[in-house]
Formats: structure tokens, C-alpha cells, sequence
């Protein structure tokens, strides 16, 4: 005879089957007490890390500018000081052409330090500039961000910082460059120990 | 370059000679005469009004020698000794 309600105050006894979580479907939260039991990572399957690619480049060496834009083309290098992180493959660069290693949502930050070691007149604008390519041929600027400065005697510093999140669906054609645009005679600051100018990929997960 | 501004490397010299990335380090993190290399193409930009054209032409600049360096530099740094008596 099928039983269709057992009475625990009377007759049972022994221990209960193991319990097959696949078959639970349905639990009615207000049935619930008590404190869940620690979580074991080692029995956590099918976790994926949420960052797979992070990597920073910098201009290595400073340059002087004269009134106009261009891309950054030479002079680049991988950080590599003061307990840098690399994540993942890391992008690859030729003559200022960054290519991204795998397809995915990444994000690039673009950052140029200027400086004028005399002084000078007032820059209206020094900007930076992250120009991206679909088809590995023609660069439009997707991006660009502006400081300015005050006319001063002595050196003065600036900088100018830019972001661009890419939907990358094809490596071979989809890659970026960096770009300074400045109004007055100018320094673009480089160097090999500290990043100052610098661009910083970052993949945020895939296409 | 110090932070004051004050030119203190001949790689100060060498961008106050020329403008552009005409020139770089074989050994970024030492940068002494010996390692300085003078690309053989640069990036280029010419305007034309509004519009303007870039791309890599032949480095119209050549290696500066030890003595054109530092005597730069010399010269860079009394200006700005000068300016900031």
C-alpha cells in the first residue's frame, strides 16, 4: 500500500537517504532556518575568474612636440618596474599599433604627461587622443580628452587622460593607437622607470 | 629632466634638438650615449589647412655627436639657470 503520510512521533527510526541535490527543484524559502553550512571551494565546479588580461605600456622616452597631433609611433615598452602586473598574454605593439591577444570587451585608458621645462605661454589645449581602427587601415579618433594650462615662467606639468570600452569581435582588424594634440610647443613626457604616459588594456570578459 | 625642470640628461638635449620621435634607447634603462639609436623612419604630419596627412617618411635627422649633446645640454642648462637666479 502506498503511504502517503508518515507519523514521526511514531515508528521512525534510522537514518535518512542521502539526498541527490539535482532532484531538489523547489524549496519554499519560509521553510527554511538555520545557517547555511560553509562553503567548500574545492566543491565549486564551472567558476569562471571574472579578469583575464591586464597589461600596461609606456612611453619610454620624451619627445618635444610642436602645435598639432600625432600618434605616439616609437618608444614604447612593457612595464616592467615596481612590482608590475601583467595578467594574462599581454598586448602586442609595432610602431605604436597595439593588437589585442584574444577577442572580447576590453577596456583601454590612455594617459599622456606634458611638460614645458621653460614655461612658456598658455596651452588652450593638451589633449590625448585613443584612435581605433576596424578594418587595420584607417584610424578615427574614438576618443579624446583636453587640459589646459596658464601662461607660467617656469616648468609646468599637465596631463590629459581618456577611456574607451571596445567590443574587440575581430583581433586582426580591430586595434588602437595613442594620440597627443596640443596647442602650444610641448613637451610629451616618457620614461622607463615610472609610467607617465602610458596606455592600460584591461579585458572585462568576452564579446 | 629634474622635477623643477632643470635639464639634467643629454635626452633633454636631444628632444630640444629636434621635434618628433627621431630618436630612442636600444637600452631604455640605461641611456647613455652608446645606446642611443636615430630611427631611420618617424611619423610624419603635414597641414594643409584644415586637413592634414600623416605617415612614416625617412628621418630627415642624424646622429648628434657625444660632444653636440652634452654641449647642448651645457647650454640648456645655463639658460635655465639663468631664468630661475
Amino acid at each position: 500500500m502506498a503511504q502517503t503520510k508518515l507519523n514521526a512521533t511514531l515508528g521512525m527510526s534510522g537514518n535518512l537517504p542521502a539526498l541527490n541535490g539535482s532532484a531538489i527543484t523547489n524549496l519554499t524559502s519560509g521553510n527554511l532556518s538555520g545557517n547555511l553550512p560553509a562553503l567548500n571551494g574545492s566543491a565549486l565546479t564551472n567558476l569562471t575568474s571574472g579578469l583575464s588580461e591586464a597589461d600596461t605600456w609606456r612611453l619610454n622616452t620624451s619627445l618635444n612636440v610642436s602645435t598639432g597631433q600625432a600618434s605616439l609611433t616609437a618608444n614604447w615598452e612593457r612595464d616592467d618596474t615596481f612590482a608590475n602586473g601583467l595578467l594574462g598574454t599581454g598586448m602586442s605593439e609595432s610602431s605604436g599599433v597595439f593588437t589585442f591577444p584574444s577577442t572580447g570587451f576590453w577596456q583601454v585608458v590612455g594617459n599622456i604627461s606634458f611638460i614645458n621645462d621653460n614655461g612658456g605661454n598658455q596651452a588652450k589645449y593638451l589633449g590625448v587622443a585613443i584612435e581605433v581602427t576596424t578594418n587595420n587601415s584607417s584610424y578615427s579618433e574614438a576618443t579624446n580628452s583636453y587640459n589646459s594650462n596658464a601662461p607660467e615662467s617656469s616648468s609646468i606639468y599637465s596631463f590629459a587622460r581618456t577611456s574607451k570600452i571596445l567590443d574587440v569581435t575581430d583581433t586582426a582588424n580591430i586595434k588602437v593607437k595613442l594620440m597627443y594634440l596640443v596647442q602650444q610647443d610641448f613637451a610629451v613626457s616618457g620614461n622607463s622607470s615610472r609610467n607617465v604616459t602610458y596606455l592600460q588594456f584591461t579585458k572585462l570578459g568576452d564579446t | 629632466m629634474r622635477k623643477d625642470g632643470r635639464p639634467d640628461h643629454i635626452e633633454d638635449a636631444l628632444r630640444h634638438m629636434h621635434n618628433g620621435q627621431w630618436f630612442g634607447w636600444s637600452d631604455s634603462k640605461n641611456k647613455i650615449y652608446a645606446n642611443l639609436i636615430i630611427y631611420s623612419k618617424i611619423w610624419n604630419i603635414s597641414y594643409t589647412g584644415n586637413e592634414h596627412e600623416e605617415g612614416m617618411i625617412d628621418n630627415p635627422y642624424s646622429k648628434p655627436t657625444e660632444k653636440e649633446c652634452t654641449d647642448k645640454l651645457k647650454k640648456l642648462q645655463d639658460e635655465w639657470d639663468s631664468k630661475n637666479a
